[in-house]
């Protein structure tokens, strides 16, 4: 049986089924969980926000057009709470180093990479090397370079969605969103 | 190389430039080692950012939004705004049978604050005379045994708008900022 659409799920749980709603959770959990973190940099944190997010979506689901995508939409909940939490907060995320130690934030073995092409073990260290120093590097940024960074290169949006989203000028999320790039670009070669 | 020409090869790369604007990047490019370099460390951030692999996640959140989403309370809006109509509906019909008592009480402070200011000439209680006319005109027509349709279709559409606009007052769209995007 074919899977369920987005758009039938969500048309179900505008007619009161819970079960289609969790169904849309699961499909999208750990996307909204990763843009989560890659604000709040850590791991308890993004899976309260990713939570808090799917119960605000479901309780304005009656207002969403099904036509529209739900990935879009559950990210977009998830960044405002996100920095609505950091604004509160008013501190700059602290990466912990314990947070990007732990075994359970590399990557889980996928074991359909043994099949003809497997990394050695040394590449395979290095990539996630690679990865915890960029992960590391985005959450030294400012939530707000960490903001344009997340709905440029992880969401797709463009210069004027980002500005919508954000509801801030075009010009000051082009420039944000320069310096992110530039201030990452030096905080990764300084780890070098 | 400046903060002008760096802002340029970013817009480059994200592909938002025009045809001008392209030209003039790509001229930078042929003539300046500099922005080459510069333009190929950031090509290289673009592919590491495309290549961060998800986290995964540990817990499943779904179990747990399903538990608040069952707890919840169990009136949905759709429900909310069958209520909030049926209220005004009330409310209308109870003001239409109290209108001939809220009429007399008017006309009786009309009439008293007339006698006590019969010496003055004030702008004001004409207004004041002209909007009971009018308000005393449209409720009448509304009390009669049978709802006409001759009332005049700018009052009723008035009337229609100010109930729309109380149930709109009274729904959450006016009053709270529900719009989480």
């Amino acid at each position: 049986m074919a899977e369920a659409t987005d758009q039938d799920l969500l048309t179900q749980a505008q007619q009161g089924n819970h079960v289609a709603f969790g169904q849309l959770v699961s499909r999208y959990q750990t996307a909204v969980f990763n843009s989560a973190y890659r604000i709040l940099g850590r791991r308890q944190d993004a899976e309260d926000a990713a939570q808090e997010a799917f119960l605000r979506a479901y309780r304005a689901i009656d207002r969403f057009d099904v036509k529209r995508p739900f990935a879009p939409w559950i990210k977009r909940i998830t960044l405002n709470l996100c920095l609505n939490h950091l604004a509160l907060a008013q501190t700059k995320t602290q990466v912990v180093a314990t947070d990007l130690a732990r075994p359970e934030d590399n990557e889980a073995p996928d074991m359909d990479q043994w099949t003809h092409q497997t990394p050695t073990p040394e590449q395979t260290m290095e990539k996630q090397e690679r990865h915890k120093q960029l992960r590391a590097g985005i959450l030294a940024l400012p939530p707000n370079y960490r903001a344009v960074l997340e709905l440029r290169h992880f969401q797709e949006l463009s210069y004027e969605e980002m500005a919508k989203v954000l509801e801030r000028p075009l010009s000051s999320i082009k420039s944000d969103l320069f310096r992110a790039r530039k201030l990452l670009a030096q905080t990764l070669k300084s780890k070098i | 190389m400046n903060e002008q020409q760096e802002q340029l090869l970013n817009e480059y790369l994200d592909g938002t430039l025009n045809e001008a604007e392209q030209q003039a990047a790509e001229t930078l490019l042929a003539t300046s080692a500099e922005a080459r370099a510069f333009f190929a460390e950031l090509q290289q951030m673009f592919i590491a950012l495309d290549e961060l692999d998800e986290l995964p996640l540990m817990t499943d959140l779904s179990a747990q939004v399903m538990t608040q989403i069952v707890a919840e309370p169990a009136t949905s809006e759709r429900w909310i705004r069958w209520i909030l109509l049926a209220q005004i509906a009330v409310a209308s019909l109870v003001i239409m049978q109290l209108w001939p008592t809220l009429q007399g009480w008017l006309l009786r402070s009309q009439d008293v604050i007339a006698t006590q200011l019969n010496t003055f000439t004030w702008p004001e209680l004409t207004i004041w005379q002209e909007i009971v006319a009018w308000v005393t005109a449209v409720l009448n027509q509304l009390t009669n045994a049978t709802p006409t349709l001759n009332l005049a279709s700018g009052q009723w559409s008035l009337l229609i708008i100010l109930a729309f606009v109380a149930w709109l007052a009274s729904n959450r769209f006016l009053v709270s900022n529900q719009n989480e995007v």
